[in-house]
């Protein structure tokens, strides 16, 4: 039930996220918006699908323990389907976007019902929801979103902020101790002078 | 008597990978433009040259004979 909830959830968020930009897919089979707060609850960002907000230029900003109002419609109703949402770098490149894909595939995907066979959801959340409150990371993230069942499907991209302070992310302590690692292990690596007798 | 250079071109490429690595993320946790493809890469041709020509680690024996004395005496 949790699974279906969340699923419904991220699709409709992501459908508020499509991006009406020429480089961003255009949303098919679906429309949606999304109104995004900070934590003490001042207005921070919109977006809506056609529409403005949430492209590349004018990413959705959002905050990770923020709540994000959202509503989303599908042309038909999507019933016992699969929902693929991967978040990736907007500057990462190949290698960490194929980090950020198998990631995020597991974090965020799975199957979903709507056994009522709703057309139309709503609600509001936070990203701090998929992580214990933690915040994993920051930055301006693609977000690429299917739903596909038997009577249809839905996909659409679009782009999104994350804008807590970096060193308060999981990936930051993460990233710092690569380095640090590195560092040390380059250490060991100069070449070593010794004398043959 | 002769100084032989041995060179670790694989602790300096893995090096370079893992400062590459945390590099680029860190570059995409604060937003900047700059693809993570092109950092990694150059971590790990600038942990290869440092592997292979960076400042050598003189060895105790090699510090001995400059010295005139062996380290084993």
């Amino acid at each position: 039930m949790r699974r279906q909830a969340t699923t419904v959830f991220l699709g409709a968020l992501l459908l508020g996220l499509v991006a009406p930009v020429a480089h961003a897919a255009e949303a098919e089979g679906c429309a949606g918006e999304a109104a995004s707060s900070t934590e003490d609850g001042t207005a921070l960002d919109t977006a809506q699908a056609p529409g403005e907000g949430g492209t590349l230029e004018d990413p959705l900003q959002v905050e990770w323990n923020g709540p994000i109002a959202w509503s989303g419609t599908t042309d038909v109703v999507l019933q016992d389907g699969t929902t693929s949402v991967v978040l990736a770098p907007s500057s990462g490149g190949v290698v960490l976007g194929a980090v950020f894909e198998a990631a995020s595939g597991r974090l965020f995907g799975g199957d979903f019902a709507n056994s009522e066979g709703d057309t139309e959801r709503e609600g509001t959340t936070t990203l701090a929801n998929y992580s214990l409150g933690v915040p994993l990371m920051t930055g301006t993230y693609s977000v690429d979103l299917s739903m596909t069942a038997a009577a249809g499907s839905c996909v659409g991209l679009g782009y999104l902020t994350i804008v807590d302070n970096p060193v308060t992310s999981v990936l930051w302590w993460a990233a710092a101790a690569l380095i640090l690692a590195g560092l040390l292990l380059a250490v060991f690596a100069r070449p070593t002078a010794r004398v043959r007798r | 008597m002769a100084v032989v250079v041995k060179r670790r071109p694989v602790r300096g490429l893995i090096a370079g990978l893992l400062i590459g690595l945390g590099a680029a993320v860190m570059l995409v946790l604060y937003d900047v433009n700059v693809s993570g493809d092109v950092v990694l890469a150059a971590g790990v041709v600038l942990g290869l040259v440092w592997g292979l020509f960076g400042p050598t680690r003189r060895m105790a024996r090699a510090r001995a004979a400059d010295q005139g004395d062996s380290p084993d005496a």
